[in-house]
């Protein structure tokens, strides 16, 4: 999807984030004047203080799913809570829709949160006193709205997740994947431009996992969002992901979408991550073809550059001419070749380029 | 010396040994050895705070005050006043209660006169029929929780009037009524001040200490000593008695409410005061409720202590009947007692567990069915009680008010033990 984001909207970032620092501690932010924005972690750590967002600087565009990939104890929840102001950002500079987010008095935080702003929770969050029916209907509650209109519109989203037949079941009654509906639900009930996920797959099982990365997949494509994504696995990051940025320590190491992460990892600790990853599992069609050849030289069997190549690759490797693909309105946008897609699953990695 | 290197715990205990006995050999055994006794440097302390409370209470900040009865001014000490006037309010809630209960005209002589209720026979308060109490609580129960809670509650209720301890139950319940939803407020506040203030916090924790380790007969002087004696004075007691639990219960519930709730409060966009009551507050409920319940274990506890000073009730009685070493009586209103408890922590957990129906299409009938029927069954028993004086005359109206000691009892069997022992 990232390249449908046009230049317009890449004026207009929707969150846009500059030199942001977060470090915990007692004396943080005389520290980080002293450090001149130069982070020493030992010095850091001796004073007794803990870095959590070091130097983070990046923007996300309307209908973006930006996706902060890193391991635990890496800064990618506190980024998160920086942005949303669940924790008070130590320097830098926040802007929602150009607003300065740490200028804000808390009534105008509230009112932003209020309208702009959803979130998921890892382990849901949601209020155990309320049933799922009231659990989406809170934010409205809260808002004023009156109790009929929050709870036909509580119902409506109770029938987006596919929850119907349980609005009056207690959360304790559900099971994981059904709770984190109900925390999906309750933080779009009040249709908020800006959706913040935190990890919110990774306390359910596996394949209950697949599962709601495809709702959330169905979702976005319904209400194109402009979405911050936490998570630590890569492969969900590489699945639902336009732009990845893994983090290490605080610092975002590579902010990049998955296809250039994946073939040009810019750092060490980045390549480590991609070394496992199967390549044709992950790429698009769209990132290995190249330009349309001439109509004579095109077969018959057509491909969607979006792809993944692993799925196509069997009957791309069937035809023995060039095969055409297309982008969602069926127009060709290139073409790919049986042998390329042989060089891509055996052979070396370095040898092709991204089109993206 | 290598040993004591090794093992530097024993060289320690060795030093300490032999200062010991270097002190006991030393030390002159003398009333005048300061290292033998200390001398009472404290001494005057007590008779200070003795001399300080009566200070306090009758010469300290004098004011005029008008007193409606004697019809003129008088001197008296600001302090006294104002713990007068507190405990005259507590009273009124109180006698409110009862008097709905038992009837009575003390309230109706708190807005008007003695002279006025003397020279006006329509002016009492009639008392309800405990028939009327006891169709309320079945209701109450049905309405809350089911037919097993207005079983209860019923069964109760029933035990209570039929054993002719109507008037003490009513008594302490009305105390307990006025004392246990001030200490759960009273406790609520001050716990969510502590959740929301560390400061707060290191100041109440070791004064709730104190307070629960205090035995319950030490409130009973400084409060006699301040608000007098009789109903107020046991309900105040009672509260400072039983909020401690409550606070402390109330500010582990709202520290065990999981961050992410929390979070997801305030990323709804909650205020303060949404956050607390709609947040924090529901999601602590397991906790805060097990407070509620202590703090009406705790009344009902305090209901025998604090008619020591004066409340009247089930306590009192059961006060004098260990006097009297009436072991039926004892037992008969010890269960009143806990029947009282059972009932009122079972209706309060029901009503704070109620859930609301958002798709109920009622009319005004079927919304207000409960009040609807009380209305009906308010009606039918004070009929019925009416009825009750053409049957039973000059009597006792047993359809109006069981008097004490007037119903069935089990008494003399249980006397028979102690009598036969004895």
């Amino acid at each position: 999807m990232s390249s449908q984001i046009s230049v317009e909207n890449r004026a207009k970032p929707v969150i846009k984030c500059s030199s942001v620092y977060k470090v915990f501690g007692e004396n943080a932010k005389k520290l980080l004047a002293q450090s001149n924005g130069r982070i020493d972690a030992k010095i850091f750590k001796d004073a007794g203080c803990v870095v959590g967002v070091n130097n983070a600087s990046f923007e996300v565009y309307e209908g973006e799913i930006l996706v902060v990939m890193g391991l635990s104890g890496s800064g990618k929840s506190t980024l998160l809570r920086c942005i949303s102001r669940l924790t008070d950002t130590t320097a830098g500079d926040i802007f929602i829709d150009g607003q300065d987010l740490l200028a804000m008095t808390s009534k105008q935080l509230i009112e932003v949160r209020r309208n702009k702003m959803g979130m998921v929770f890892q382990n849901f969050g949601l209020l155990p006193h309320k049933t799922v029916l009231e659990n989406i209907a809170f934010p409205l509650q809260v808002k004023g709205k009156s109790t009929d209109e929050s709870m036909k519109r509580a119902l409506e989203m109770v029938e987006l997740v596919g929850l119907d037949g349980r609005e009056n079941y207690f959360p304790r009654q559900l099971s994981g994947g059904q709770q984190q509906r109900v925390g999906i639900a309750r933080s779009l009930a009040v249709e908020p431009d800006i959706w913040f996920l935190d990890e919110p797959f990774s306390a359910l099982d596996p394949l209950i996992r697949k599962e709601m990365q495809d709702e959330f997949l169905r979702l976005q494509g319904v209400l194109n969002k402009t979405i911050l994504f936490v998570t630590h696995d890569f492969n969900e990051a590489l699945r639902l992901a336009d732009r990845i940025a893994i983090m290490k320590d605080g610092v975002i190491e590579q902010l990049d979408t998955p296809a250039n992460i994946v073939l040009r990892p810019a750092t060490e600790y980045v390549r480590k991550f991609t070394e496992e990853v199967p390549r044709e599992k992950v790429l698009k069609i769209e990132s290995v073809m190249e330009p349309a050849v001439d109509q004579s030289l095109l077969g018959p069997l057509q491909v969607s550059k979006d792809a993944i190549i692993y799925m196509v690759a069997e009957a791309v490797l069937t035809e023995p001419k060039h095969v055409a693909v297309v982008n969602d309105n069926g127009d060709i946008v290139g073409s790919i070749h049986a042998s390329k897609i042989i060089t891509m699953l055996f052979g070396q990695t370095g040898a092709y380029d991204d089109k993206a | 010396m290598d040993f004591l290197k090794r093992y530097p715990k024993y060289a320690q205990f060795i030093l300490l040994l032999i200062i010991f006995f270097a002190l006991y050999l030393t030390v002159i055994p003398s009333e005048t050895n300061i290292l033998w006794r200390l001398p009472a440097l404290f001494a005057g302390v007590p008779g200070g705070i003795n001399w300080f409370a009566e200070h306090l209470m009758y010469d300290w900040f004098p004011v005029e005050v008008y007193d409606p009865e004697l019809e003129e001014y008088e001197t008296s000490a600001l302090v006294r006043e104002l713990t007068r006037g507190f405990s005259r309010g507590v009273l009124f809630c109180i006698e409110f209660v009862r008097e709905i209960l038992l009837g009575g005209v003390k309230t109706i002589v708190a807005f008007t006169s003695w002279d006025f209720v003397g020279e006006n026979e329509w002016a009492v308060w009639p008392a309800l029929p405990w028939t009327v109490v006891l169709g309320g609580a079945i209701l109450l129960g049905y309405a809350l929780r089911g037919k097993g809670l207005a079983l209860l509650a019923g069964l109760a209720i029933a035990y209570i009037a039929i054993f002719g301890q109507w008037e003490p139950a009513m008594e302490t319940l009305s105390f307990v009524l006025i004392a246990a939803p001030v200490s759960c407020l009273l406790g609520l506040f001050f716990g969510t001040v502590a959740y929301k203030s560390r400061t707060a916090e290191t100041i109440l924790l070791p004064l709730l200490n104190v307070a629960q380790t205090m035995p319950h007969f030490s409130y009973l002087i400084p409060v006699m000593v301040f608000f007098g004696v009789g109903d107020h004075a046991g309900a105040i007691a009672t509260i400072i008695f039983a909020t401690p639990p409550m606070i402390r219960l109330t500010l582990l519930g709202l520290k065990r409410v999981s961050p992410e709730v929390v979070e997801a409060g305030a990323m709804t966009g909650c205020t303060n005061a949404q956050m607390m009551l709609k947040v924090l507050i529901p999601t602590a409920r397991r906790d805060i409720l097990i407070g509620t319940n202590q703090v009406i274990m705790q009344c009902l506890a305090m209901a025998v202590i604090a008619s020591f000073i004066g409340a009247k009730g089930l306590g009192f009685n059961l006060l004098l009947a260990l006097n009297q070493l009436r072991i039926g009586q004892a037992l008969e209103l010890g269960i009143c007692i806990v029947l009282i408890a059972v009932v009122l922590d079972k209706l309060s957990l029901a009503w704070a567990n109620k859930q609301t129906d958002y798709f109920a299409d009622d009319n005004f009938v079927q919304r207000h069915k409960y009040g609807i029927f009380f209305v009906i069954l308010l009606t039918i028993c004070v009929i019925l009680s009416f009825i009750g004086k053409l049957i039973f005359g000059g009597g006792i109206n047993f359809f109006h008010l069981i008097p004490h000691n007037q119903g069935i009892t089990t008494e003399p069997f249980w006397q028979a033990g102690v009598d036969s022992d004895g």
